[in-house]
């Protein structure tokens, strides 16, 4: 059986360990729907482990997020957390778990803190358009999410405390400490394998300045609950995952003009999720399908808004192979075709209750998908092509193409590889594009969802170029990646003054619209080496933008520098890592006068020992130089691109039963 | 009705005798000689006044003299000579009513809560409250009605296409004011026009006209292509009852055309009034400021139908608007001196929230000034 083949069905962090290399290598699925060495994907993807999210994490995917090269996090209005890739906003970033989408209530985007790390195998991501696999929003890339799954009967406890040091907000009952707990548990029951995962998060967020009314990051409450049941019959894997989300934030954000008491900022999140999964090893089929429904109030608390969102989907895929998928000679070749389908179903209902001003009246849209991907490989070099048909509810006939290529040179111990792409992304608006009545009438303004929009466009390359290699004498790997990519986008969608409602009502009136195109171009340069004990490696980022005006596109920074060194001490069974992040050059968004600052870096620190073979404890100081946005500036009309973020010190114990 | 001061005088008796009724038996038995200080003033506050949410919005009525909201729809509004002062949200009106023109003169209080170029001050609108402003509202007396009629205002009702001739009072002659443009929006572009020639008859009616203009079509970034149109009003009006002109059509039309611009006739010529179309709208730009329109600035020029009214609040705001984000309206305070058919008050915005943080409800002071 070929190795693809072979490893579709197993568990990625067995194939991992089992196939790990002189170099260091993942087995991943996101670049062609199909297990692959990492070192062997036509198509580029880059890994954080499922140790690295243990070190790094802060209980949800905001700060792990962040250690990705070329990523940048952005804070949302609503405090949650958003992505940005390869120039692309967190719109144009689609978010996975295990393959399959998750809900946007962020302004059409993934909130990046309502989705838990624990129990994560590792995160895989491919930059540049992949729409044809991945369809919508996968313009700038994609996120995928693998959890994992436990062979084991095993139960593990943590437990952590934090706090914000200085910005910690002072509370009158004096519990100025956050909260983490999680529990995990697995065993087989009825001939079924059972996982249990529990994370509760008790954050007491954070103020720059006791003296003013309004506070920086919110107190916040979340829950993270994940059943998961699965077992292997004779020719076919079932899997069955719920998972339960709850959240509760409230934070200070104003005094109230002319009265005694405050405005705050609150959101309370209830969320469902049901998978069932279908994997057949033989036959080499999977099907999966998805089911969620959130649940939101959240807004000013004199302007509550009622969000209801649900999402189903059904996916199915299909391979076939011939020749050899893993060649080991030149005179070997393969290839894989891979077939898929996807049912897609969403809907959005939104009110503000004071009011009983509907803003979204129970809309919803549906499309079927159809792609298919033919993946050419030769021991050195491989070809893939692929196509994408959307039949969309609202929008028609939508395709996408894509063709990349990846030559292999060098031999085992000094590898070059090239690879190129072309590729074509698109997005579909979403349903607040559509149908959104933001009514501000009373303060002068309005913004006015537009049923008539387009599905934006890109057209997209890549170009890269990596070399893995040891060196001093072999004691160290060395690898070192030069990525360049180009997208052109058309039919942007954004919001402009209508002139001739704005008149007839005496208001500023906004509506969403297809006009902008807008082209991103920039590379990622990165080094990479890794001794027995120790690792480092350093990544610069440019990226350079302009829409139809010839202006940059603003809240992107022109320049990222992510510096990592982490060590090992075996004889302490410590481990530990300290990672910067430096960003500068941001356009100046409109609406400010000038800049506080045109450049930052926030540093990190992790550290865990192994105690005993149950025990371990870790300590971490996030942003430790507190390097965070000062709202006085701010005030004041000025740009400030640092985050909104505190130092933060983290003490965690963790033990395996 | 006008109870104000009646209520006014009622509480403070009630307040003396408030005052009165705390004394104790040790104040009996030993009588001071002590001079009674003033007492404090009264302050009456009302509130706050829900204006409707953005969907449905309502417009307040409140009768100063009873210190009472009236029910009125807008129509009766307009007959009715009860109420003295209208919220609609942001906006406050006043009674324009024959029998009960009420006017306003502002106190110019708080005047520091703005910089030299006339920016609000944030710091200063956002630590301000209803407890530190109360002084600003008691020190306005009687004493302080401006005994200069002319520095009330009140709310007026005014046409856009004004100031197109002059008229020489010497000679008794008519002519065009050329340099008095009118920038019209109408049928997806912008138009500045200006009467260039005018020449009246012996019915002192107009006779012949010349509009010059420029348009910015959604084309254009800037008015481009001067055009006239002559219109010969005396024929023109001979069988009709207005002449209808067309900017784009560079001609006279008819009723059923997409028209911008209406000319009433009278018996043998045309009067001296030039009307916009309903759906049109049209700013004064007698400075001859303007080479373009911003569509995406259009909120802010300032564009009027053809009939339109000026509230005198618009002249003294009555708050600021957005400070710290979040789009909220801070009051700044002001105390205006309120002058309506039966005598004087002051008022005082104090918010434009209730407790909960509910914007469109207004809360404020007022009292009636007593006659000099």
């Amino acid at each position: 059986m070929p190795l693809s083949l072979s490893l579709l069905l197993l568990p990625t962090h067995l194939m991992a360990n089992n196939l790990k290399t002189e170099i260091d290598e993942h087995i991943v699925v996101t670049g062609t729907k199909t297990p692959k060495l990492l070192s062997n994907s036509p198509v580029s993807v880059e890994v954080i482990s499922g140790d690295t999210i243990a070190l790094i994490s802060q209980g949800t995917l905001a700060q792990t997020l962040e250690f990705i090269p070329g990523v940048v996090i952005t804070r949302s209005a609503k405090d949650g957390y958003n992505i940005q890739m390869q120039g692309f906003d967190s719109k144009h970033v689609l978010v996975l778990i295990d393959g399959q989408p998750l809900i946007s209530p962020a302004n059409g985007a993934v909130d990046l803190d309502q989705v838990s790390v624990n129990n994560i195998e590792q995160i895989e991501v491919i930059k540049g358009a992949s729409s044809v696999l991945y369809g919508s929003s996968a313009m700038g890339g994609v996120i995928n999410i693998i959890t994992k799954r436990e062979q084991d009967e095993q139960l593990s406890l943590t437990y952590q405390i934090s706090s914000y040091l200085d910005n910690a907000l002072k509370k009158r009952d004096g519990d100025q400490l956050s909260h983490l707990f999680k529990i995990n548990a697995s065993s087989t029951l009825f001939n079924w394998h059972h996982q249990v995962n529990l994370q509760v998060i008790q954050d007491a967020g954070f103020d720059y300045n006791a003296n003013t009314v309004s506070h920086n990051a919110a107190a916040l409450d979340k829950t993270f609950f994940n059943l998961q049941s699965y077992k292997a019959f004779e020719f076919t894997e079932a899997r069955f995952k719920y998972q339960y989300f709850e959240e509760s934030k409230k934070r200070a954000s104003s005094s109230i003009p002319g009265q005694m008491g405050k405005l705050y900022y609150r959101s309370d999140v209830d969320q469902h999720q049901v998978d069932i999964n279908l994997n057949n090893s033989d036959a080499n089929w999977k099907v999966n399908t998805r089911y969620i429904k959130h649940q939101e109030t959240s807004g000013q608390s004199n302007s509550l808004r009622e969000s209801d969102i649900e999402l189903a989907e059904i996916d199915g895929i299909k391979v076939w192979q011939h020749g050899s998928t893993n060649p080991k000679s030149a005179g070997q070749s393969g290839g894989e075709v891979v077939t898929g389908f996807v049912v897609h179903y969403d809907s959005l209902n939104q009110l503000k209750p004071a009011t009983q001003s509907v803003e979204i009246d129970g809309k919803n849209r549906h499309s079927v998908e159809l792609y298919s991907q033919y993946n050419f490989i030769k021991s050195s070099y491989q070809w893939l092509a692929g196509f994408r048909a959307q039949q969309d509810s609202d929008f028609g006939f939508h395709s996408a193409l894509r063709t990349s290529g990846m030559l292999q040179l060098g031999n085992k111990s000094s590898q070059w590889q090239l690879r190129a792409g072309y590729g074509q992304g698109y997005r579909v608006p979403d349903l607040k594009e559509r149908y959104y009545v933001f009514d501000h009438s009373n303060l002068g303004y309005m913004v006015l969802g537009n049923d008539k929009l387009n599905p934006e466009q890109s057209d997209s390359v890549n170009i890269g170029l990596s070399h893995q290699t040891t060196v001093f004498n072999g004691a160290a790997n060395y690898s070192a990646e030069l990525n360049t990519h180009y997208t052109e986008t058309d039919n942007l969608i954004t919001t402009v003054i209508d002139r001739a409602q704005s008149e007839l009502t005496g208001l500023n009136i906004s509506v969403y619209t297809n006009i902008a195109s807008s082209k991103i171009y920039g590379f990622d340069l990165s080094n990479e080496i890794k001794f027995n004990h120790w690792y480092s490696q350093v990544n610069y980022s440019y990226i350079d933008s302009e829409d139809s005006q010839g202006k940059r596109l603003s809240t992107r920074p022109r320049h990222q520098i992510k510096f990592n060194l982490g060590v090992e001490l075996p004889s302490y069974d410590i481990e530990a890592l300290l990672y910067l992040v430096y960003q500068a050059d941001e356009a100046l968004p409109s609406g400010f006068v000038g800049y506080a600052k045109k450049d930052y870096t926030t540093v990190n620190f992790n550290l865990k020992q192994q105690l005993t073979n149950q025990i371990n404890w870790y300590l971490a100081l996030d942003n430790i130089f507190n390097e965070h946005q000062s709202p006085d500036a701010v005030q004041t009309g000025l740009f400030d691109p640092r985050p909104v973020s505190s130092q933060e010190l983290r003490i965690g114990l963790h033990y395996q039963f | 009705m006008k109870h104000l001061p009646t209520l006014s005088t009622l509480s403070l008796a009630l307040l003396l005798a408030a005052c009165g009724g705390g004394s104790s038996s040790k104040d009996d038995a030993t009588p001071t000689s002590e001079p009674t200080p003033d007492p404090k003033p009264v302050v009456s506050q009302f509130g706050p006044f829900a204006t409707g949410s953005s969907a449905a919005p309502k417009t307040v009525y409140f009768d100063l003299d009873n210190g009472e909201v009236v029910e009125l729809t807008t129509e009766q509004a307009k007959e009715n000579k009860e109420w003295d002062i209208a919220f609609q949200r942001t906006k406050v009106f006043l009674n324009q009513h024959a029998d009960n023109t009420v006017l306003m003169h502002f106190t110019a209080n708080n005047a520091d809560f703005f910089d030299q170029d006339g920016k609000a001050i944030a710091d200063k609108f956002t630590t301000a409250n209803a407890e530190t402003e109360l002084e600003d509202y008691e020190v306005v007396t009687n004493d302080s009605i401006p005994s200069d009629e002319s520095e009330f205002s009140g709310d007026t009702s005014n046409e856009i296409l004004t100031g197109f001739y002059s008229y020489n009072s010497s000679t008794h002659q008519v002519s065009a004011a050329s340099d008095n443009y009118y920038i019209v929006s109408s049928n997806d572009a912008y138009t500045k026009f200006s009467v260039t020639n005018l020449a009246g008859n012996s019915a002192r009616l107009m006779s012949d006209i010349e509009l010059t203009y420029t348009r910015q079509t959604a084309a254009d970034t800037e008015f481009v292509n001067e055009q006239t149109i002559n219109l010969d009003l005396d024929m023109l009006c001979a069988n009709a009852e207005q002449v209808y002109v067309s900017f784009e059509a560079a001609m006279e039309v008819t009723a059923d055309d997409a028209y911008d611009l209406s000319i009433p006739c009278g018996e043998g010529g045309a009067k001296f009034d030039i009307n916009l179309h309903a759906d049109a709208k049209a700013f004064q730009d007698f400075n001859n400021e303007h080479t373009n329109i911003n569509p995406q600035a259009v909120r802010y020029y300032g564009f009027q139908s053809n009939e339109y009214s000026t509230a005198a609040f618009d002249q003294h705001k009555w708050y600021a608007y957005n400070l710290e984000g979040g789009h909220k309206l801070w009051s700044q305070y002001g105390v205006y001196i309120i002058k309506n058919a039966n005598g004087h008050f002051k008022l005082q915005i104090t918010s434009y929230y209730d407790a909960d943080g509910n914007s469109g409800n207004y809360t404020f002071r007022a009292n009636a000034l007593a006659a000099k």
